[in-house]
């Protein structure tokens, strides 16, 4: 068994239609995937980055500059997003079809850490940055890639960020679609205790009605609704179960 | 504060235009056989640019692990089996959970992808033999995992040019949590028509060979290729000494002219690895052979090795040079590719550095720094290795012989 811990200094969630703890709050009573278009205003970024946003990287600076707010230094920064700039890049292949111009903006804005790099831009943060992906295992994975740094730093900037996925690609998911951003600022401390513990035989695979929503949106469902029960879920082989070891979190949410 | 911990960088797989595996890329980076022919492939506006292509064929991938079916995993399988006695002798030695698997990659399988959207734009569906799973970012770890059944936490890194170096650095934070005893971490990336088509809206490509800090140098090549290492936290062999990553925080595509992020970005690796300037003896650049990044490069190792006078403790004097030219800029595969020179060098412990192939007309407009000489007898001992990304993505490496 492994046994991580960390703290959660801050915590900014958004999603279309979920922007206040109260709003997470009730949806955590009865979870959605949350699913349309629209995005938070983001007012402090320039208008000529604003404007080369789409609705994941809009979400990403909206949450980051939030939790950054927060930090006296600025920390390293882990993004964990499944599909990435799945939209600008279908956008592109459909352009590749046709033999039509790739515009050079659009291109250099549609790799994986282009929101990163944006936030990055925004904040003047020289801090190092990485960008995961994991398909389902993706929120597992970017927790463990950012409790690693905490290690070597005090703080960490973790954002769990993902937008449905264009219709086409929906067919072949093993989770339900959703749009969503969730920025957590951790640093060291034994307030949130993560195990892991190897387990025998396949992880088994979902498919079919009744699609399970992703894990970061698990997450959220926990944070915002049953703290006194620890969140357990099964990724990479493993059992992971995290608990809370005081009941803070509430206060902590950054609006 | 870092560490005393070991890393070794136990065993290497690697395929590139260059040859399969470290030997047989030998001949061409020491520069005794011609340059590698770079295959040219046609754009959408029927422009002809040279592709460091692997022109080896490639295993296949088993039939049942067919939703990762993409080149990429390919190219990924073929330096997987490169190292398959260390990989097997780890999981004898911690067993398959305490093996993780990391792997960088800009485009993963999207080349399938594409494919796919012209299909349904032509006949209303996706193909039958298509699935998300081959062009899904995290399939290149996935598939890995399945494939050799390891069974520690496996994922991607994505950050453009520098992936395949984070890889490295993330393998290494993972046996640091007391997570894995041994991570198979490296990079791959493979032809594809949007990143051709991309990066040549963006200006960057040439139609010739690249030519870094020559005078006259127009642009990169790209290529593409895979390297894995065995990175294991015991001692002795090739050690991961130090790493160090930052972000320019200045512009999006282009790198910062003060090149302050890059100069930092190697004092921090220098840093990591508890060692001075001068402890360096050879330098792999990114070298990609575009105006900006080389000129950048150059100002950047100026920066933190100019005020010693490129001079090194073990007195033969500093060398770098670039390795894009026998490879191609293999973007989310590079760092780990270039690693993979480094750590032959150091392996094999060689008596010579690898050639910079260029037309010989070093630059006068920028900072001039000491290139590789050919026929130059060194025996390097600690290599330092630069990948500038995308998004400022900045990470740089330093591999060394264990004393």
């Amino acid at each position: 068994m492994t046994r991580l811990e960390f703290d959660i200094q801050a915590l900014c969630a958004w999603a279309p239609g979920l922007e206040s703890a109260e709003d997470w709050k009730r949806w955590a009573r009865e979870p959605t995937a949350p699913f349309s278009t629209g995005r938070p205003a983001i007012p402090d970024v320039p208008p000529n980055l604003r404007r080369r946003c789409g609705q994941q990287d809009a979400m990403l600076l909206h949450v980051g500059l939030r939790c950054l707010k927060e930090c006296t230094v600025l920390p390293p920064v882990v993004v964990g997003s499944r599909h990435g700039e799945a939209r600008a890049t279908r956008t592109l292949l459909d352009l590749l079809a046709e033999l039509e111009p790739l515009s050079p903006q659009r291109f250099s804005l549609s790799v994986h850490n282009a929101s990163a790099g944006l936030l990055s831009i925004v904040t003047k943060n020289t801090q190092m940055s990485r960008s995961i992906a994991a398909a389902r295992d993706t929120f597992p994975a970017a927790l463990l890639e950012a409790t690693s740094v905490l290690r070597r730093s005090t703080h960490v900037l973790l954002i769990l960020v993902d937008e449905a996925c264009p219709e086409d690609y929906r067919h072949y998911l093993d989770e339900r679609p959703a749009t969503f951003a969730i920025g957590l600022l951790l640093g060291r401390g034994p307030s949130y205790q993560l195990e892991l513990v190897s387990q025998t035989g396949e992880d088994v695979p979902v498919s079919g009605a009744g699609l399970p929503l992703p894990h970061a949106l698990e997450f959220a469902r926990w944070f915002f609704g049953e703290p006194d029960e620890p969140l357990a879920w099964r990724s990479m082989h493993r059992h992971w179960r995290l608990r809370a070891a005081r009941d803070s979190r509430i206060g902590e949410f950054v609006e | 504060m870092t560490d005393r911990s070991r890393y070794r960088l136990v065993s290497l797989g690697l395929v590139s235009s260059a040859g399969a595996g470290p030997k047989e890329s030998e001949a061409v980076l020491r520069g005794e056989s011609r340059r590698p022919e770079f295959t040219p492939i046609q754009l959408s506006n029927g422009r002809n640019v040279p592709f460091g292509r692997v022109g080896k064929g490639l295993p296949a991938i088993p039939e049942e692990l067919d939703r990762y079916r993409s080149r990429n995993n390919q190219l990924l399988l073929e330096a997987a089996y490169q190292v398959s006695r260390p990989i097997d002798q780890a999981i004898r030695d911690f067993g398959r959970d305490r093996i993780g698997v990391i792997i960088g990659s800009s485009g993963s399988g999207i080349e399938e992808g594409e494919k796919a959207i012209v299909c349904l734009r032509k006949v209303g569906e996706m193909p039958k033999s298509y699935h998300l799973d081959q062009q899904d970012l995290g399939s290149p770890a996935f598939f890995l995992a399945a494939s050799l059944d390891l069974r520690g936490p496996a994922y991607t890194i994505s950050t453009a040019c520098s992936s395949g170096a984070k890889a490295l650095a993330s393998a290494r934070g993972l046996i640091e949590l007391g997570l894995c005893d041994a991570v198979v971490c490296g990079g791959a990336d493979s032809y594809s028509g949007l990143t051709a088509n991309g990066f040549d809206a963006l200006g960057v490509m040439s139609d010739g060979f690249c030519n870094p800090f020559s005078a006259n140098r127009d642009g990169l090549n790209l290529g593409e290729g895979a390297a894995l290492f065995l990175l294991s936290g015991t001692e002795g062999g090739v050690q991961l000494l130090g790493v160090g990553e930052n972000t320019d925080a200045v512009h999006f595509s282009a790198p910062d002219p003060e090149a302050s992020g890059a100069a930092e970005c190697m004092r921090l690796a220098i840093q990591d690895a508890r060692l001075d300037a001068g402890d360096v003896d050879y330098i792999n650049l990114h070298g990609t052979g575009t105006l900006q990044n080389d000129a950048m490069e150059a100002r950047a190792i100026t920066k933190v090795f100019g005020d010693v006078g490129f001079r090194t403790r073990r007195g033969n004097g500093l060398a770098c040079s670039s390795t894009k030219p026998v490879t191609g800029h293999t973007l989310g595969a590079a760092g780990a590719i270039e690693a993979g020179v480094c750590w032959w060098l150091l392996e094999s412990r060689a008596n010579w550095l690898p050639r910079h192939y260029f037309d010989g007309q070093y630059d006068s407009k920028i900072d001039p720094i000491p290139l590789v000489d050919e026929g130059s007898q060194v025996a390097p001992h600690i290599i330092l290795t630069n990948s500038f990304g995308f998004g400022g993505s900045n990470c740089s490496l330093i591999l060394g012989i264990e004393r």
